[in-house]
């Protein structure tokens, strides 16, 4: 007798065309974003001026009161001020600590930097200011190098906020523009 | 005659079937790949080969704002030249005087620092010193991102 109500044959569906219309469509898309994108991307490193003590907020109190980088062409030295524990000291004692990082093979030694800014975030988990000292010879490379390493370490973030240089003349009293621009040689208009 | 209970279904595999599921996941990781690296921006001093930003591994976007250039040979100023680096770096004037009449005029409130990588401190403080007089409340350095292509 035949089965009127006989149950379909299973047949394994035939996936190519679906997966034929994916790869087009990624096809037509992978040009379009390779023609459109740019080969590279530009990043923004934001800074403040060490010197605009009113443009900034104040540091909160912790016991890592100040950090400075200072750059120099053979290497840089790190100084720390660290609120001194003991009982009898007033809140404005602090102890600076000056750490010696020559450059190796003529590159800034951020491994050790990193190391000792973990060790100060250890002690001090709520610091996150860090001043950086850039000394004439230094290059824009080596700042923007060094501004990398402070912001971020192997370990995670180090210093939120960078203050660069060690300040320009106070807003109020900055040199007024002079009457008759000067004008730099080769500037002919 | 022993009847088999379990057939085993011939196997037949057209032609190119057994290709396609790595192609399209090879395409799929290409698309993610380039996604997360896609990048508008436009070239920095296209006319200038030689300006090379610095690199960074900074992720931030760059705003949309004044720019200041600052190469070994001049200083700009949204693309005008406003003044000789070389004269500025062998003077001992804190304040690129062009720059800061021109942001005086201009008036912007925050500015895009782009230097040239191999730019001295020295210049670039001065330029950075100018900005803060001219009453500039956010500066940015701008550099290559690693997260790039």
């Amino acid at each position: 007798m035949r089965r009127l109500l006989a149950p379909a044959r299973s047949v394994d569906p035939d996936l190519r065309p679906g997966l034929l219309s994916i790869a087009c469509l990624l096809l037509i898309l992978l040009p379009c974003l390779l023609l459109t994108t740019s080969l590279y991307k530009l990043a923004s490193l934001p800074f403040r001026l060490g010197g605009a003590e009113g443009t900034r907020p104040p540091e909160i109190p912790g016991l890592v009161t100040g950090v400075e980088v200072r750059m120099a062409p053979d290497g840089m030295v790190l100084r720390a001020a660290l609120r001194t524990r003991d009982a009898n000291a007033a809140a404005e004692d602090v102890v600076w600590n000056e750490t010696d990082l020559p450059d190796q093979d003529g590159v800034p030694d951020i491994p050790a930097l990193q190391a000792r800014l973990e060790a100060l975030k250890r002690i001090d988990p709520a610091w996150k200011r860090v001043t950086v000292l850039p000394e004439d010879p230094v290059s824009t490379d080596d700042v923007v190098l060094v501004m990398d390493a402070l912001r971020e370490g192997p370990a995670g973030p180090l210093a939120e906020e960078i203050l660069l240089g060690e300040g320009s003349p106070p807003l109020e009293s900055a040199s007024p523009p002079d009457a008759e621009p000067k004008t730099s040689p080769g500037d002919a208009p | 005659m022993r009847r088999r209970i379990v057939t085993r279904r011939p196997v037949v595999l057209h032609h190119g079937q057994a290709a396609l599921p790595p192609l399209v996941d090879m395409l799929t990781i290409l698309l993610f790949f380039i996604l997360k690296s896609f990048s508008m921006d436009t070239p920095v001093r296209p006319d200038d080969p030689d300006f090379r930003l610095p690199v960074s591994t900074a992720r931030e976007y760059v705003a949309k704002t004044a720019r200041i250039d600052v190469t070994p040979e001049a200083v700009y100023l949204d693309g005008e030249r406003m003044a000789s680096s070389t004269f500025y770096l062998e003077r001992d004037d804190e304040i690129v005087q062009e720059l800061y009449d021109r942001l005086q005029g201009a008036a912007p409130r925050s500015a895009n620092v782009r230097a040239d990588g191999r730019v001295p401190w020295r210049l670039l403080r001065k330029v950075v010193y100018t900005t803060q007089v001219a009453h500039v409340e956010t500066l940015d350095l701008v550099a290559v991102s690693r997260a790039g292509l």
